[in-house]
């Protein structure tokens, strides 16, 4: 679909370059909001329009707003049909990638008799019928680039490994390597890999019940001798988080300054009860 | 004679106010009224458009209600009935309302439905069952969404005079209209005089019967367009009665109005496929969901429609051997609280399967969803709609097996709905299992102990794209395509091309076409406008103003899917025609109207444009 602001339809349509239909405006704000963790892109648009043939139209049915939508890089173009004034749609990952054209416009559903809105322009006569699917309203195209982001450069420096060395229910750490490894045996690593994704109480139960102890572990390892470590990647970065708060690593208060370290990670539990309290409303 | 007659209580039964039709629907009346009565319209939908249900508040003149008068003498009779206090205020309220200069009625009308099907006086027709009915379903269609024939109780519970009037446009067997109206009231056993009366009346002609003559009702009563309206008598009007039917249409009916499947009006406000979204993400809607303890409704609601929208979502069809075909829909996002929740005819129903040792309320190692289950839309999927009508219970919040009483069947469809679960659950699993890999870093650490700069992975490009996170900018307006012929410097869009901007002098010239639009015989044409000339896709009147004088050939281009397509020309009104171009004569700045006559049809979109006429040495040799 070609849709341009040259373009002369047989019946006046409301465009903000156009004198079809005079004392009326017509503009819809699009914006794109992500669902961070799915990577599901959603567009939003809330519509202003002020020409009541219009807006009667679309209450009741014999007109839609949407947005031609295409996007080069994907392939994609499609008219999408919004909800008016408000509406969203969810669009399929990857689907809007790299620069995405978007053109607000109202459409004709239904065959309309005599489409002579108020303030069409004389020369349009007496009305013209329109058939579903021609153009009623335009605004101005908009673009918007959807971008992939550089990686960022902030990694953990704790891993955690399925081992068939390690017993069931039990973990045990490496700080040999680049990172901290900690391993554990394969239906524990699975309990541990479902309550990190589960919710975000399950997550605070592990901070507690595995990295608390790992953290206390690491700082009683440093204890016996931080050189040891000096040349592990992990360290530097473990060094700078004990400074930052404070924590002696020659001398450190294990229980203590493991909680410090993690954030005081006990507080999270209080979503347990928190959302009981929820459940039971 | 038309008037109100109450049932002989022979028995001297006792019967109060507390009837348990009715009860069932005190606790939450807006509420169940809009569901019920738009469920009940919902299944009477005819033909392709969308069923409209509208729900209006009148206010009647009490000599505009034929039945007035004979309404008030019983409340008195019934308030000389022995009776406790509570039913005493009922009545006093209800006699207030009857006494008043105008009564308060909500209607309720319904558009694109078959309306209530008679004969009136047939004990099997929809108009009886409706009417008269106690205890009977009085939908033909077995997968319909009601069952019980309770629902229609909601319409009292909103009127304080327990007082309903119904009236229906049909068509008969010979697909002639037909009207018929006839009220129905439940006050409590009397009695009146020397006659022992039921606290159930009507209202309607002798014996019983239903008003069939449209001019025997007021004009608030009567309907020429086939359809239902049902009239709560002295209805209960409190605060935002208008915004709690509209929160428990849109929290039950989300799908079917977003399908464009129904659509209703609550008080002059639309609730269809396009102000859907609008109404469910209005605040004072929220706002009010809360004070009513309904907010969760309203959320569920909101995600149910964006699961069942989505093109995130995942879309899978079970098939249950001997029942049919169901449709799931799937979501899989964060925040999303591991639901499954059961939808038929677009109507939500319930996420309860308890009574089938299923209540799936646990989905361990799973991401977070939310799932929509309901009938495939195929014909497929008749069977498990009629199957799960079956086992619905009248408070529409769980499916119970102990409703299907032969014990065959009903075994038979434990047997499905725990396969069609274990289906579900199947699905669950696979497309939101938690990702199996033997190791994991984690990133949950990472703001605490972060892995930066200087020691990071070997060889890893900055460059390097994260996959799993997009960027956007707030979105631009663009630049405005110029009329044909506009001249100068700057940025110009190829015609029919790809609408990359290409910078420098715009030539106007057409690929395509070959005709000439732009460069120095480019004459700009200002305020286009066209139309079909009485309707004729051959002949099209044209205004333009242009920006120069004198000679100029005009061309036509139909405006196409990706390209201008060249029109020609056969006939003008003015100027002369050839190779398919107007050659004409113009002013700067004056207004020029033309009928230019097309070699073939057109009612489409056009381009014109204008170049000045240069003579050719061919041209000046003839």
């Amino acid at each position: 679909m070609k849709i341009s602001e040259t373009t002369s339809y047989p019946h006046p349509v409301l465009a903000p370059w156009s004198s079809d239909v005079a004392g009326s405006t017509f503009t819809a704000e699009l914006t794109l909001r992500e669902d961070g963790a799915a990577q599901q892109i959603d567009i939003h648009s809330h519509v202003q329009l002020d020409q009541a043939d219009l807006v009667t139209l679309i209450e009741n049915g014999d007109a839609a707003f949407g947005c031609f939508i295409t996007c080069v890089s994907t392939g994609f173009r499609r008219m999408q049909r919004f909800g008016y004034p408000s509406g969203s749609h969810q669009f399929a990952p990857g689907a809007l990638l790299g620069r995405v054209q978007l053109r607000p416009m109202i459409w004709a559903v239904r065959p309309i008799k005599s489409w002579r809105p108020t303030g069409a322009h004389s020369e349009f006569g007496g009305g013209a019928d329109i058939e579903p699917g021609q153009i009623l309203a335009l605004d101005d195209e908009q673009r918007v680039d959807v971008l992939r982001p550089p990686l960022p450069s902030i990694e953990s420096i704790f891993e955690i490994f399925s081992s068939t060395e390690v017993a069931e229910g039990e973990f045990d750490i490496d700080m040999a390597g680049d990172r901290i490894n900690i391993l554990m045996g394969e239906a524990t690593y699975s309990l541990v890999q479902g309550l990190r994704q589960t919710t975000e109480s399950t997550r605070s139960v592990v901070m507690n019940a595995l990295f608390v102890p790992v953290v206390m572990e690491v700082l009683s390892q440093i204890m016996t001798g931080e050189e040891q470590f000096s040349s592990c990647r992990w360290f530097e970065p473990f060094r700078k988080r004990s400074e930052l708060l404070d924590v002696d690593l020659k001398a450190p208060s294990l229980l203590t300054d493991a909680q410090l370290l993690l954030g005081k990670p006990f507080n999270g539990l209080s979503r347990l009860f928190d959302e009981e309290e929820t459940d039971d409303e | 004679m038309t008037g109100i007659r109450f049932l002989t209580n022979e028995a001297n039964k006792v019967e109060g106010l507390a009837y348990a039709g009715f009860e069932t629907f005190r606790g939450s009346p807006y509420t169940s009224c809009a569901r019920e009565t738009g469920q009940n319209s919902r299944d009477a939908a005819r033909g392709s458009k969308p069923v409209k249900v509208s729900f209006d508040l009148l206010h009647v003149d009490r000599g505009d209600i034929p039945f007035a008068d004979e309404l008030e003498h019983s409340i008195r009779c019934c308030l000389e009935a022995p009776q406790n206090e509570k039913t005493q205020a009922h009545l006093q309220r209800a006699l207030a309302a009857i006494s008043a200069p105008t009564v308060t009625v909500l209607r309720i009308a319904d558009i694109n439905t078959s309306g209530l099907t008679g004969p009136i006086d047939d004990a099997a027709s929809v108009f009886t069952a409706l009417v008269k009915g106690d205890g009977i379903t009085n939908k033909p269609d077995e997968t319909s969404a009601g069952s019980f024939g309770i629902g229609k109780n909601a319409a009292f519970a909103v009127s304080e005079l327990q007082t309903v009037i119904y009236s229906t446009c049909y068509e008969d067997a010979g697909k002639h209209p037909c009207f018929a109206a006839q009220g129905r009231l439940r006050l409590i056993s009397h009695t009146d005089g020397a006659r022992k009366c039921s606290a159930e009346g009507y209202w309607g002609d002798e014996d019983f019967r239903a008003i069939e003559d449209p001019s025997a009702v007021p004009s608030w009563l009567a309907r020429s367009e086939i359809g239902t309206s049902i009239h709560a008598i002295g209805f209960d009007e409190r605060d935002h009665w208008a915004s709690r039917m509209t929160l428990s249409l849109v929290t039950n009916f989300f799908a079917a109005i977003d399908r464009g499947q129904i659509e209703f009006e609550v008080d002059g406000k639309p609730i269809n496929s396009s102000s859907l979204d609008s109404v469910m993400t209005d605040e004072a809607l929220a706002t009010l969901a809360a004070e009513h303890d309904e907010l969760a409704e309203l959320e569920r609601a909101r995600r149910l429609l964006l699961c069942i929208r989505s093109e995130a979502a995942t879309r899978h069809s079970i098939s249950i051997a001997g029942l049919g075909d169901f449709a799931l829909h799937l979501l899989v996002s964060e925040n999303l609280p591991r639901e499954v929740h059961v939808l038929r005819n677009g109507i939500y129903i319930t996420d309860n399967f308890a009574k089938f040792s299923q209540p799936m309320r646990l989905f361990p190692g799973t991401r977070e969803f939310t799932a929509v289950l309901e009938p495939a839309p195929s014909a497929n999927g008749r069977a498990p709609s009629a199957l799960l009508k079956q086992l619905e219970n009248p408070a529409h919040d769980a499916f119970e097996p102990d409703r299907i009483v032969n014990y065959d069947a009903q075994q038979a469809a434990r047997k499905q709905i725990k396969k069609l679960i274990s289906e579900v659950r199947s699905i669950i699993r696979t497309v939101a299992k938690i990702e199996d890999v033997e190791n994991s870093r984690l990133d949950e650490l990472s703001e605490m102990f972060a892995d930066t700069g200087s020691t990071r992975d070997q060889g890893r490009e900055d460059e390097e794209k994260d996959p799993d996170a997009y960027i956007y900018q707030k979105p631009r307006r663009g630049t405005r395509r110029q009329a044909s012929g506009a001249t100068g410097k700057g940025k110009a869009r190829k015609r029919g091309g790809t609408g990359r901007k290409q910078t420098g002098t715009r030539t106007g010239e057409s690929k395509r076409t070959q005709r000439r639009a732009g460069t120095a015989g480019a004459v700009p044409l200002d305020a286009i406008r066209s139309t079909l000339k009485d309707g004729d896709p051959l002949i099209r009147s044209i205004w333009f103003t242009p920006a120069a004088s004198g000679e100029i050939v005009l061309a036509v281009d139909a405006s196409g899917l990706t390209d201008d397509v060249g029109l020609d020309l056969v006939g003008a009104s003015a100027g002369t025609v050839s190779k398919g171009r107007l050659r004409t004569s113009v002013q700067a700045g004056q207004r020029v109207q033309l009928d230019v006559t097309l070699s073939d049809p057109f009612a489409g979109p056009i381009e014109l444009s204008a170049v000045r006429f240069v003579e050719t040495p061919a041209e000046e040799a003839a």
